[in-house]
Order: structure tokens, then sequence, then C-alpha cells
């Protein structure tokens, strides 16, 4: 039974950052640009870093596996290609949950941390969350609103749920 | 990985704790503090984060723990942290015990215990969100409540993650 709530979490990771995605793959380069007081940088850069550590936590998940396209580069990547990132990272997470066998088992990360599977599970799904947070505030900073991110929302796309914005 | 989702809950009320308890140290007047594209002040935040939660324990059990925060009345954050322990606790022994796939509500409104408790974790992320930005773009001090920190407190990790 816990083994299906996080995977709704996960799942509604997973779906939050595509449907961000689609939405500012509608926005022009400048719009990207736009940043906020008190976030972590441009929408861009913020997409990239969503994306981008999710493929570093799965990379210390899965003992050093890389996404299909190899290592994301620290320059900005285009948007279609965080969205295959998405999408790899999306596929890779459930096969994560679903195959390990040792939740407790610690992990070097690349910073010399010493750190459980499931604190770095704990943060994979706390910081997508947290980011898109950030960019929530750089769209609203700028009069337009964002995509409906909630789980909510999540609920609906997957057909479990006709409850609106609570 | 079940035991990743009692964290994730345990780091949610752990959270919530460390942001409610920073907050309570800052001056009264920061309270008021607001950053454009954010949900509202900051206290409005902290309520709408507590309330948000109080109300997800009532969907999914009927229980109303503590007094209901309203949005009409200023709560004193002492309040709000006992309010927060209370619910935090609460999600972390639902999800041990209930069925994801449970129907709650009917008809035009409902939605399933996973999908709420999905939506518990989420509220949390992103309105703790807000409250950094409101602090940090207003020249406050930032808790740190991401998992790594709460997997040091906890004695789980050693060092940051990142």
């Amino acid at each position: 039974m816990t083994d299906a709530i996080l995977l709704r979490a996960v799942r509604h990771n997973s779906w939050a950052n595509l449907e961000l995605l689609a939405f500012c793959s509608k926005m022009s380069a400048s719009q990207l640009d736009w940043t906020a007081l008190g976030v972590y940088g441009t929408i861009h850069a913020t997409l990239q870093h969503i994306l981008g550590a999710e493929a570093g936590y799965l990379h210390s998940l899965t003992g050093g596996e890389l996404p299909p396209g190899g290592r994301p580069p620290e320059s900005l990547m285009p948007l279609e290609k965080l969205v295959d990132l998405a999408r790899s990272n999306a596929e890779r997470i459930e096969k994560v949950l679903a195959n390990e066998t040792d939740p407790e088992r610690r992990i070097t990360r690349p910073s010399g941390a010493i750190v459980p599977a499931t604190i770095i599970a704990t943060q994979f799904i706390h910081h997508g969350s947290d980011h898109r947070a950030h960019i929530g505030t750089i769209l609203g900073s700028h009069g337009v609103e964002g995509p409906n991110l909630d789980a909510w929302a999540f609920g609906r796309a997957i057909g479990v749920s006709t409850a609106a914005v609570r | 990985m079940p035991a990743a989702l009692e964290h994730v809950l345990r780091h949610n009320a752990w959270a919530n704790r460390a942001l409610l308890e920073h907050c309570a140290a800052l001056v009264p007047g920061a309270l008021d503090l607001e950053a454009a594209g954010t949900y509202g002040t900051l206290y409005g935040t902290l309520q709408h984060l507590v309330s948000g939660e109080q109300f997800y324990i009532r969907l999914l059990t009927g229980e109303v723990l503590g007094t209901p925060v309203r949005k009409t009345e200023r709560r004193t954050l002492d309040d709000l942290i006992a309010i927060a322990a209370l619910t935090g606790s609460r999600a972390i022994d639902i999800a041990a015990d209930d069925d994801p796939d449970r129907v709650i509500g009917e008809g035009a409104d409902c939605t399933t215990a996973g999908i709420v408790l999905a939506q518990l974790v989420h509220h949390g992320n992103e309105h703790r969100a807000h409250a950094t930005t409101i602090l940090g773009s207003n020249g406050r001090t930032t808790p740190k409540i991401g998992a790594w920190t709460y997997g040091i407190v906890n004695g789980l990790s050693r060092n940051d993650g990142d």
C-alpha cells in the first residue's frame, strides 16, 4: 500500500514537470529569461536545474547510470531536450522504486556526502515542487498565470479524481 | 521503497516545524512581508500551509485536528506549530495503513486517498518555497529545509547531499 502512495507522489512530480515544460515551450526566449527576487534563477535555468538534479539523484540511486543522452551539460539545453530528459527521469525513477531492495543503503554522493537511498528519494520529490514553485512565482510576478500543477489536477489528468482545486 | 514514503512525510512534518519556528523567531512585522508571484504575506502563507494540511487530514479521516484554522482569524505561530505537529504525525499514520485507491467524495467532487496524500506533500513543498522566497527577496535568512538537511538533522545522512 505504501509503495502505491509513493508512486502517486513520484508520478505527480513527473507529470508536473512535463506540464510545466509544455507551458514554457510556448514562451519566447526572452520570457524564459525572466526571473524574480528570492528564487533559483531564470525560468530556463530553473527548469534545467530541476531535471539535471533529478538525473543526478538517479545517477546516485543507480550506482552511476547516466540518462540516455549522457550527463546533462552545464550550459542551457533547449526545452525539447529537457522534455526528453524529463521523460527519461520519469521512467528511471519508477524502475528504481520498483527494484530497490535495500532502501536504507548508504550512498556516497559526488560531494562526498553519505546519504541513505530513502533520503535521495525524499529529496527527489521535495526538489521538484520547490523549484516548480519558483517558476510559478516568476510567472506570477510578471503577471502570467502558470499551469495548475497540483495533485488535484494530476488526479483529474489520470482519471482518478473529479475534485477541483481546493 | 516503502521507507521512502515515510521519510517524505516525516520530511514534510519536520520542514513545516523548522519553517514555522524560524518565522516565530522573526520580529512580528516580518510576518507581513510578501513577494510578487507568491501566495500572499508570509503569515498568510504559513496559515494556508497549516490549514491546508488540516483540511487534507479531514478529507482522509473526517477528523479535525486542533481548532479549525480559518483564513479570517489570525492565529499565533505557536498554535500553527501545534496543529502542524498533529497533522504531520497523522499523515504518517494514515499512509502506513490507507488504501491509495480508496475513493473519497462522490460524483463531481471525488478523489482518492493516494491523490490527497500526494497533494499534501506537494502543497507543503510548494508553499514552503513561497515562504522562503518571501524571506530571501526581503533580505532575510532562509531556513534550510530540504531533504538533505532533514537527513543530517535526523542522523541519517553525513553532510549535505548537494
